[in-house]
């Protein structure tokens, strides 16, 4: 890569959106977060896959609700007052969020970013977008469009 | 033109060769992107013919007589597909009444039309040998014997902690389904509510969970689809009278 086009590169800026989870902070992209809720009434779903915490009616919607901290392998904690429902679309439908809390809005140089440290870990690697540091705390980027395989996605888009 | 001499013929003649020639060479330069056009259109006038012969030795997989099948076993897979859109029972495409209750923790609807009648529950319910974990045992109706479902275990194993099978000591209902021999057992009435058609989330595929027919958004209520419900239940244990098929 020339000169130039590493400088354009590195120049290209990202805006994020950080949430926190069992301690760690995790990004994802600004222009797929339609809005962010306060924790209301999630009514279970019969059958529903493990990380799926239910659905809540989002204006006359019906929005499923992802356990981030399941989905992340993380252990389940209670719901408090900081946490938070994301609501993201990615290219598959629009799904809701489950996080500890939401922070804030970060921009980060598309060269700030690394790739993640590989570990073997298929299953979370192939999320992990990659990482970066933000005031000397790692901050995690997720792939939300690969939160969920394609087969999950049709699991819970059916209704 | 007409002349005389042979020399004036001759030199018509020449002209009129000429003419040709010329007119000749544009008509050829003319067919060029013809014959280019008429490739393709001479390959696919061929393609059909050969197909023809080849079907008669062995199926068309461009023209298959299983094009129907295919994409009826596309549909019987229950792929999600938008393009199709929700699925809308016949009874649900006209105002229709729910009634809602409740199972463990979730909240379940049943259209009153399939609501065979509401037993209480009690201690007449009779556990029998051999009985699947998903059917507490059979209670007496009059002369009828009512197999009561499990319904938190049968619908949602995955909520039913293993101590806590719902057994006769909590206050509940059976909700007998049609003029069948099944009963749900369910921890509590909530409401009745009528519901047009587009309140209710409609399923989108029919693969998995056929006894979920959509969300009722205003409750959050999860519409039984009875139809899907009997046909995870075993045919021959007090099926639908004749009249359901």
């Amino acid at each position: 890569m020339s000169t130039t086009a590493d400088e354009a590169f590195r120049g290209q800026v990202v805006q994020l959106v950080t949430f926190v989870l069992k301690g760690e902070v995790y990004g994802i992209n600004v222009m797929q977060v339609q809005e962010v809720l306060r924790v209301s009434e999630i009514a279970p779903v019969p059958g529903a896959p493990a990380y799926v915490l239910g659905i809540i009616n989002l204006r006359g919607n019906v929005v499923t609700v992802i356990d981030t901290r399941a989905r992340f392998g993380l252990p389940s904690t209670e719901v408090d007052d900081s946490s938070r429902i994301i609501v993201i679309e990615s290219e598959k439908q629009v799904v809701g969020m489950l996080v500890d809390a939401v922070a804030e809005v970060v921009e980060l140089r598309e060269g700030e970013i690394d790739v993640a440290p590989n570990v073997g870990n298929e299953e979370s690697s192939r999320y992990i977008q990659g990482v970066a540091t933000r005031e000397s705390k790692l901050l995690i980027l997720v792939d939300l469009n690969k939160l969920l395989t394609d087969e999950e996605w049709a699991e819970i888009n059916m209704y | 033109m007409r002349s005389g001499s042979s020399q004036s013929s001759s030199c018509l003649d020449a002209a009129d060769t000429a003419l040709d020639n010329y007119l000749d060479s544009l008509f050829n330069d003319i067919e060029r992107p013809v014959d280019r056009a008429m490739s393709p259109l001479a390959k696919v006038d061929i393609r059909p013919a050969d197909t023809t012969r080849q079907q008669s030795l062995q199926p068309d997989p461009i023209n298959p007589p299983a094009t129907c099948q295919d994409r009826k076993e596309e549909v019987d897979e229950g792929l999600i597909s938008r393009r199709s859109g929700p699925i809308v029972p016949a009874w649900a495409r006209s105002p229709f009444q729910t009634l809602l209750f409740q199972v463990s923790d979730v909240t379940l609807a049943l259209p009153l039309k399939a609501l065979g009648g509401i037993l209480q529950w009690n201690d007449r319910i009779n556990d029998l040998p051999g009985l699947p974990e998903w059917v507490l045992g059979v209670m007496l109706d009059g002369e009828r014997k009512i197999l009561v479902v499990d319904t938190a275990r049968f619908l949602m194993p995955e909520r039913v902690a293993e101590e806590k099978r719902a057994l006769g000591s909590s206050c509940g209902y059976v909700l007998l389904i049609e003029d069948s021999h099944w009963g749900l057992a369910v921890d509590g009435l909530r409401d009745t509510v009528k519901l047009e058609t587009h309140q209710v989330h409609w399923r989108l595929r029919t693969d998995k969970r056929s006894w979920l027919a959509g969300i009722i958004v205003d409750q959050l209520s999860i519409l039984l689809d009875v139809e899907g419900l009997f046909a995870m239940l075993p045919s021959n244990k007090g099926t639908r009278p004749s009249a359901r098929t």
